[in-house]
């Protein structure tokens, strides 16, 4: 709802269909481009789950790998993005649920530090209000992280959610709730009134 | 308003409501401001958070597609020529023998004669025969011939195809034997993989400078494949000798269509130059030189391309490869060419991938070669 599309959600080039039916006829180049063209968006999501570059990196992978092997199966008139984030997310998820990845922790592990850059936030959220978010988030269990991401972020219907994690709608949309409710909580003190309050005590 | 009813308001927010839900939802609304603002705060907690930086290492995603190129298995859709039995291969590919080889006894006096002058630039620029002790590892008699049998206007053992290509067929036929070859283990057809089995060394040996990124422990298939597309850039002799020949038919082409007889000559011709694209894409040299001789074939298949979409394909290729020249060596004078092919690309009124050539041309922008 009144969302700004996301930097990552580019359009897809005017070419990506013709890209698709060669990749699927075996065209490794033709796959490539399509990698290139959606790495940051399948990387993003994969990030924003189990918040640890390296893992990041497995889950990426894979999920174009999988994609790959799977061409033969996806449907060339929809859109190719919601379909790879749906395997990554669900990779993702897999991933921090999986015992070695509890033994090593990684779900509480740190994403990036923020950039210097303020960026489109930069204008609602100063550094620390992006740190404690940046906490909450990671304070979220992954399941709901990853129903978290691929509403918020990758803006997919509860359906579409449902279905890339293997749960029903209903829990879609009470998880979703939990983790909102978490955020906003978090947010609190940086938004709405309660930060013209504390912008005009400190400055 | 309750928990229950503040889940609402989530699931308000993403439209996710039935129209009797929603009109409840928005009477109450109107009337609390408390969840009006609770509402306000999800949605600043959802932009927020989507809006968090998830950034990658410097550099990341400069390797990231060839990294993950390097993990695919070559796949074939499933098409005409790939459901013909193994066994058809493995006569077509007697049979071809069988023709070439007295066919390029004949010409081969006459055909190595007559191509002398450009034959040494033919061995000093071959970009993987080069790099590959093993490229003259051929399925025909002598080292000459192949290319030969694109060039000579041979007398086929059968009238001229229809579909005569006017450059390049750019492969020469004899090597459409193992590209099935490929294919068919693709589909683990035992019988096709004991056909060819005999030539896997010598193409696991060429697979170390055709794909250096592949892993160690890649399948069988995949060294054939890459040992496929070794041959592609042999024939590269065949595409460089072609334009002057009168007839660049590979002498085999008949052989193809019949293996293929249900599909006119055309479905043949096109499915040939599909497997020679494939070919010169497997292509992966490690070096400059490699690739400005990648760039130059993928700009000759493209002119010799009867499907205009892979044409088009095939100029970005010869664009994307005169790139990897830029990378692999630094050298200005491949930027330059990049950079006039990528230009020159662009002004074309039938180019199909502008957003993608002018994504290339922005990023070596932001990112000079190292």
């Amino acid at each position: 709802m009144g969302h700004s599309p996301h930097p990552s959600q580019a359009a897809p080039g005017p070419d990506e269909p013709f890209l698709l039916a060669r990749a699927r006829k075996g065209d490794l180049g033709a796959f490539e481009e399509v990698v290139r063209r959606y790495q940051r968006r399948v990387y993003g999501v994969a990030l924003r789950i189990v918040r640890a570059h390296d893992v990041a990196d497995d889950v990426a992978q894979e999920a174009f790998v999988r994609a790959w092997r799977s061409l033969d199966r996806f449907d060339l008139s929809r859109p190719f993005g919601p379909w790879i984030c749906r395997i990554a997310a669900n990779l993702a998820v897999n991933h921090v649920r999986s015992p070695r990845a509890r033994e090593e922790g990684l779900p509480d592990g740190h994403a990036e530090t923020p950039s210097a850059d303020p960026g489109p936030l930069g204008a609602i959220l100063d550094a620390e209000a992006k740190r404690v978010l940046d906490e909450a988030v990671a304070g979220l269990g992954p399941e709901q992280r990853a129903v978290f991401v691929l509403r918020a972020v990758e803006e997919m219907s509860y359906d579409e959610i449902a279905e890339a994690l293997g749960i029903s709608p209903g829990t879609v949309m009470s998880r979703l709730f939990r983790a909102r409710e978490r955020l906003a909580r978090a947010l609190a003190p940086y938004l709405g009134p309660a930060a013209v309050r504390r912008k005009a005590g400190t400055s | 308003m309750s928990g229950h009813e503040r889940e609402r308001l989530s699931a308000y927010l993403d439209g996710e409501l039935a129209p009797a839900e929603r009109a409840a939802v928005e009477a109450h609304l109107a009337a609390c401001p408390e969840c009006a603002g609770f509402l306000a705060d999800l949605t600043a907690a959802d932009r927020a958070a989507a809006a968090l930086p998830a950034e990658a290492p410097e550099g990341y995603f400069d390797t990231f597609p060839a990294r993950v190129r390097a993990r695919l298995q070559p796949r074939k859709a499933a098409s005409p020529v790939r459901r013909v039995p193994a066994w058809t291969w493995a006569a077509a590919a007697a049979l071809l023998l069988a023709v070439i080889t007295p066919l390029t006894f004949r010409h081969a006096r006459p055909a190595a004669h007559e191509e002398r002058p450009p034959a040494p630039a033919v061995a000093k620029t071959s970009p993987v025969n080069e790099e590959s002790s093993a490229a003259p590892e051929s399925h025909l008699p002598a080292p000459e011939p192949q290319a030969n049998v694109a060039a000579t206007p041979a007398p086929p053992p059968r009238p001229t195809p229809p579909f005569a290509p006017p450059l390049a067929a750019p492969l020469p036929a004899a090597t459409a034997a193992p590209a099935s070859g490929a294919a068919l283990q693709d589909k683990k057809e035992p019988a096709a993989e004991n056909a060819f089995a005999r030539e896997a060394p010598a193409r696991a040996a060429r697979d170390e400078a055709v794909a250096p990124g592949a892993p160690a422990d890649v399948e069988a298939k995949e060294a054939v494949a890459a040992g496929v597309s070794s041959e592609a850039a042999g024939s590269e002799k065949a595409a460089r000798v072609a334009p002057r020949a009168a007839v660049a038919a590979p002498a085999a082409s008949p052989m193809l269509s019949a293996a293929n007889a249900p599909h006119g000559a055309t479905a043949a011709r096109l499915e040939q130059e599909e497997d020679a694209f494939r070919r010169l894409d497997a292509v992966r040299p490690r070096t400059a030189e490699g690739w400005r001789r990648v760039r130059e074939q993928w700009s000759a298949l493209a002119a010799a391309e009867s499907d205009p979409v892979r044409a088009d394909e095939a100029r970005v290729r010869a664009i994307v490869a005169a790139r990897e020249a830029w990378r692999a060596g630094g050298d200005a004078a491949d930027e330059a060419a990049f950079r006039a092919e990528a230009e020159g690309y662009l002004r074309r009124d039938d180019a199909r991938q502008k957003p993608r050539v002018e994504g290339l041309l922005a990023e070596a922008m932001a990112r000079p070669a190292p």
